[in-house]
């Protein structure tokens, strides 16, 4: 038995579809659209170029405001046709650059290749100049977690590629096929944060690599890339949604962090398996990150399987590549669980997109009566009552929820997933998190000091 | 690329259950038990069923329309508690009277139990046992227990538990035939051997309108708590003690209570069929089997190491056989622990417990009734506390009574248990880490 929490469930992921499927390059699509994001989700990014500029690949697009952003990079050569605020797949509003490419595949990596010095400060420049921020579903600014652990006294690093979201292969195929890579960002690591050796007097942070025991092949992989290194295997149970970072934290530590608080502020660094691989990337080649690997998956296509993409690329372009079904009516940017969806395919892949799941349905069917069977009670991962808090939103009761622990909630949409009555659980719990959001804002002064 | 489009937030995949295949699913985990109790009470089961079910699917029907509801669950649920309230009347030879009983019992099932709280997932009260309440404060005799023959004098239309003289005979039902706790005690050989006798699987050989009274078995051992039984054959070691005597003489073999020819509800009586019902409901993971287990283990050790009041002078027993207090040489009741009679206490023990498990629907309870949705805690810990007290409570009720609901056994208990969910649930409650 490996370990878990309690909570969560087993879920028929179907990851053998896509597990053995090696990762394939799709050929250059004829437009890009970044997102300037920075990784932070306050700021604004500066625009470096203007419509009609030439730009090449790994070319810096945009630069970060704040001290915790990433630059971003265009991911192809060719021209900028448009900088436009455009509506992402989670209905926010960001700027990016649309870049259509040519046939010169003219990179800017060969002229420069920066060296950085070996520490702390060293490791966060490198992150910012290539980018990388969490690469998975959290996604967030990698900076401002390294820069908050660090302040909170580091105890452990975590490498996190378990990956628990049903039909998501991605970093389980990256890490069989980029074991080398990875094992090289990992001795960074702990060189430059000054990891333990394991078994080991010396103090110091620990290192653990975790990763779903029922991976065979990635596991037999990383066991031998691993070997002799600081970063000690954390084997784990398949149960989704393993892979959130706050319950990663509480299995691998024995602590018991409330879900809203960030790891990094009890010194334990969460860092995912594909960001290890752009940082190894970036440290040693010189490459900042343009592309990453995404599964396809879903019942709406048939050529699923694993494969390497710009970022920016446009949904569109994917499905044309992998041959879509008629009958497929939803993209899903990301698993079919944590993923954000639109009835036609117009987003765009993003430093933080694992998948794109294509389907042909709407799986679920309209409300009816909560039968109080309680099974979003028991697969609740934190342990709230989903149901109450659907009872309470639906009442209008928003000063109760929080009483309710509605902020613990991590979206992981499990409740609804067993829910057999398909009451919308999480949609009401959003809207009752928002709904709180804003009655803070609106609290008169005397109510928040105390 | 500035379409209105609607984002559709995930989970984007559902896990295929929905109410109408849990309820349906229970109805059909009922099969078995219909099929058995028509087998062992002849026609009018099936007829009493389709009296009750049909009542409930038209109460819900009605109330649906008049409410403006649209649960597709509703429907099977309305089967299903349809069938429950039947499945607890007394088997009986009289159908019309008993369909007549069934009927009422059904719409205040549904109305009163279901609709009059808003429906499905609303009710506090499992709906069939309120139905069943109903019955028992309307009609008392059916569910009715004996001493009520003495109070009315004249034996009432429909009092008895009884097989009637269609149906297929089968087990040693020679025990079973009636109670007569008076009379026992001076001819051995003739209660074991009774003429009418017939062995198994023979029909009943009875000219028209002969009906055999079949009690249930808990009847009896609530007779024997009451002092029913006495002593009055020996004072030796050798002869039987109140409670053997109950146990051997008054009745059936522990094998036909569990396969199902005893006194009792239609589908109350054998546990081989319910249990079958019941760990497929668990195998489909719609029941956890900690609720039934903890409901039979509580029931278990309360029949174990609640004492049992015996005769009239207040003397009790305790693990029936083990421990008499009073006078045991006139109680003949088993000498203590260490005697050479040890091993005969303990059986005596054992079976009185398995008795007390295997009859008065006490199963039908713990594998059916007990694990209703809306009426039962949420959480697994309070699920288990749930059937903790039920168990307990059903034992409780049976031993001493003393309270209203207490001659309906299991399902006053449970009646009593569903008032507390709501609190049992909050003092379970979780909290999410760290807090
Ligand atoms: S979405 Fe929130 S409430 Fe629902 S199971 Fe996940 S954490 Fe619990
Ligand atoms: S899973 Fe759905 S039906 Fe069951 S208790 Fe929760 S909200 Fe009610």
């Amino acid at each position: 038995m490996h370990k878990g929490f309690p909570g969560g469930a087993v879920l028929p992921d179907d990851k053998d579809l896509t597990e053995g499927s090696s990762i394939e390059k799709i050929p250059r699509p004829s437009a890009v659209q970044i997102v300037l994001d920075d990784g932070t989700n306050s700021t604004t990014v500066e625009t470096t170029v203007r419509a009609g500029e030439i730009v090449a690949r790994g070319q810096v697009i945009g630069l970060p405001q704040s001290d915790d952003g990433v630059a971003v990079h265009s991911s192809v050569s060719g021209q900028v046709r448009q900088v436009a605020e455009s509506i992402l797949a989670d209905g926010t509003k960001k700027q990016s650059v649309i870049i259509e490419t040519d046939d010169e595949d003219r990179s800017v990596l060969s002229q420069e290749k920066p060296q950085w010095k070996v520490y702390s400060e060293g490791l966060i420049k490198c992150l910012r100049w290539a980018g990388i921020t969490q690469m998975g579903l959290a996604g967030g600014s990698l900076v401002a977690r390294i820069r908050k652990s660090l302040k909170a006294g580091l105890r452990y690093v975590i490498i996190n590629g378990v990956e628990s979201e049903p039909l998501i292969t991605s970093e389980v195929r990256l890490m069989t096929e980029h074991a080398d890579k990875i094992r090289h960002g990992c001795e960074l690591l702990t060189e430059i944060l000054g990891l333990a050796a394991p078994n080991s007097k010396s103090s110091g942070p620990e290192g653990l690599f975790a990763l779903c025991g029922l991976r065979q092949q990635a596991v037999g992989v990383m066991r031998n890339a691993l070997k002799g290194g600081t970063f000690r295997l954390a084997l784990l149970a398949d149960r989704y949604p393993q892979d959130e970072e706050v319950l990663l934290t509480n299995t691998l530590t024995n602590s018991k962090l409330r879900a809203t608080r960030d790891p990094a502020d009890a010194g334990v660094l969460v860092i995912n398996v594909t960001s290890v691989w752009a940082l190894s990337q970036a440290w040693y080649d010189g490459e900042p990150v343009t592309e990453r690997v995404i599964t396809v998956a879903g019942d709406g296509t048939e050529n699923t399987g694993n494969y390497r993409v710009p970022i920016g690329t446009r949904v569109r372009d994917i499905i044309e590549y992998v041959g879509p079904l008629p009958e497929a009516t939803r993209y899903v940017l990301g698993g079919p669980f944590r993923g954000w969806s639109r009835l036609s395919p117009e987003g765009v892949i993003t430093k933080q997109t694992t998948g794109l799941t294509v389907l042909t349905q709407a799986h679920r069917q309209g409300p009816e009566a909560c039968i109080r069977c309680g099974w979003c009670i028991d697969d609740c991962p934190v342990g709230i009552d989903p149901v109450h808090l659907y009872r309470l939103v639906e009442a209008g009761r928003i000063d109760k929820v929080e009483k309710a622990w509605i902020e613990d909630c991590i979206e992981c949409g499990l409740c609804l997933y067993v829910c057999p009555t398909h009451l919308p659980l999480l949609e009401r719990i959003r809207m009752g998190k928002w709904a709180l959001r804003q009655k803070r804002l609106t609290r008169p002064y005397s109510e928040i000091r105390d | 690329m500035r379409t209105k489009e609607p984002v559709i937030t995930g989970p984007h995949l559902c896990s295929g259950e929905s109410g109408r295949r849990i309820l349906w699913t229970h109805v059909g985990a009922l099969w078995l038990v219909v099929v058995v109790s028509t087998a062992f009470f002849g026609w009018s089961a099936p007829v009493v069923l389709a009296g009750t079910v049909l009542t409930c699917v038209a109460v819900d029907l009605a109330m649906s329309r008049l409410v403006g509801s649209r649960n597709p669950a509703s429907l099977p649920h309305a089967v299903f508690m349809g069938l429950l309230v039947g499945l607890t009347l007394p088997a009986m030879a009289d159908t019309s009277w008993l369909l007549q009983i069934g009927v009422v019992g059904a719409v205040v099932a549904s109305l009163v139990g279901k609709w009059i709280f808003g429906g499905m997932g609303h009710y506090v009260w499992h709906p069939a046992l309120v139905g069943i309440l109903a019955i028992h404060f309307l009609y008392p005799a059916p569910v009715g227990m004996v001493e009520q023959d003495e109070q009315f004098g004249t034996p009432r239309r429909a009092k008895y538990l009884l097989l009637s003289n269609n149906h297929l005979f089968v087990g040693d039902l020679s025990k079973s035939q009636s109670p007569g706790f008076y009379q026992f005690g001076k001819s051995r050989s003739g209660l074991l051997r009774p003429n009418s006798y017939q062995g198994w699987s023979h029909s009943v050989p009875s000219p028209p309108n002969q009906t055999w009274q079949l009690y249930r078995p808990v009847q009896t051992l609530q007779a024997l708590a009451k002092g029913g039984i006495k002593n009055e054959e020996h004072t030796s070691q050798q002869g039987f003690s109140a409670v053997e005597k109950a146990l051997y003489l008054s009745l059936p073999p522990l094998a036909d209570a569990v396969v199902g020819s005893a006194g009792g509800g239609f589908g109350e009586t054998s546990v081989v069929a319910i249990m079958l019902g019941g760990l497929y409901l668990i195998y489909r993971g719609y029941v956890r089997w900690q609720l039934p287990v903890s409901f039979l283990a509580a029931a278990a050790v309360a029949a174990a190491v609640l004492p049992m009041p015996v005769g009239s002078g207040g003397e009790w027993v305790w693990f029936p056989g083990f421990v008499g207090i009073g006078q045991p040489s006139e109680l003949g009741v088993l000498p203590m622990i260490g005697s050479s009679h040890w091993f005969r206490a303990a059986a005596v023990g054992l079976t009185y417990v398995s008795f007390h498990l295997c009859s008065g629907g006490l199963m039908l309870a713990a594998f059916f009734l007990a694990n209703d949705m809306a009426t039962r805690p949420t959480r697994l810990s309070g699920q288990i506390i749930f059937g903790l007290g039920a168990g307990a409570l059903t034992i409780v009720a049976r031993l001493y009574g003393g309270w209203p609901m207490a001659p309906l056994g299991a399902y006053g208990a449970l009646l009593v248990m569903n008032t507390f969910s709501p609190l049992i649930d909050w003092l379970t409650r979780t909290k999410p880490p760290g807090k």
